[in-house]
């Protein structure tokens, strides 16, 4: 049901929805995934994003707090996720994101109301069919 | 009753004077971004029952039933109990 | 006739805030939880109500009744403005 509304496969929807709170935070993580074998800095990462250091900080460590990065030391974070799934669910993010890249902005963005209307939506007396 | 504990009193009905109307503002501002009435409803709702809290302050009596004024919140529980109702309505 | 108002006011409360927390176990939306505290607040607000005005009249409850009113409001307020951004 999700993928006919959004366009996007059940795994990359709902990984998006329950991680990814920016299109920032989403090309950060994507960035650390493209070279995974080193430690990055939020300058580092701020430089290649042309975006600010202390909003990127935020973003990496809301990424490391859900087990898709690990904290080398203290601010220098590297692309780990915590399961080979995961792994691969990033990955077909990471295509999604490059052949259907406004699905995956259109989802990104309208995550603020989804909350809303699950306040609507919680009285409904009998269970709507969701993910 | 000392009129420390009094102040107190009016302190909290103040306070909570104010959190149903901005409760009743974020609902307001829901529904002019999903278009959904239950927010509408409740966005009255809440007013009302804040425009409840004021009165009693206003005729300085707490206790409601000695004024007739639960009615006035009657009203509003009626109103959530008709957006309740409407939702499962329409479009179940 | 004022007991049976309230009385109806709680109800609906109750209900609100079983709908709202059932939503929040099943959606994990934290806005549902902050918002279902509120309605059982406000449950306990009109509860009390009861209590002051049927059981122990002699006795003024009206600073314990206002409390869970405005615990409740505080929760929902805040669940408002971070989780509804």
């Amino acid at each position: 049901m999700a993928e006919f509304v959004s366009g996007l496969p059940d795994d990359v929807y709902r990984f998006l929805y329950h991680n990814i709170d920016s299109v920032e935070q989403l090309e950060v993580l994507l960035l650390l995934r493209q070279s995974p074998e080193r430690g990055w800095t939020a300058d580092a990462v701020a430089r290649q994003l042309y975006s600010h250091p202390s909003s990127i900080l935020h973003r990496l460590s809301s990424l490391a707090g859900r087990g898709l990065l690990r904290e080398l030391e203290p601010a220098c974070y590297q692309y780990a996720p915590r399961s080979t799934e995961l792994h691969a669910t990033v990955t077909r993010a990471a295509e999604c994101y490059r052949e259907r890249r406004v699905a995956v902005i259109t989802l990104i963005a309208s995550k603020p109301i989804e909350n809303v209307r699950a306040f609507s939506d919680a009285f409904r007396l009998r269970r709507k069919k969701e993910e | 009753m000392s009129a420390r504990l009094l102040a107190v009193g009016q302190l909290i009905s103040g306070a909570i004077l104010m959190g149903y109307l901005v409760a009743g503002l974020f609902f307001l501002r829901f529904w002019r971004d999903t278009r959904d009435r239950l927010f509408l409803i409740f966005a009255v709702a809440f007013v009302i029952l804040g425009a409840q809290r004021l009165a009693l302050v206003l005729t300085r009596e707490m206790l409601e039933t000695q004024t007739g004024l639960y009615v006035i919140r009657l009203f509003a529980f009626l109103l959530i109990l008709g957006a309740i109702v409407d939702k499962n309505r329409s479009r179940v | 006739m004022a007991t049976a108002v309230y009385l109806l006011c709680a109800l609906t409360s109750l209900a609100c805030a079983v709908l709202l927390l059932r939503g929040y176990r099943q959606r994990g939306v934290r806005l549902l939880l902050y918002s279902g505290l509120a309605f059982v607040g406000f449950t306990l607000g009109n509860a009390m109500l009861v209590v002051d005005v049927v059981v122990v009249p002699t006795v003024d409850l009206t600073l314990f009744r206002s409390l869970p009113v405005l615990f409740g409001l505080l929760a929902l307020i805040y669940g408002l403005v971070w989780d509804a951004k």
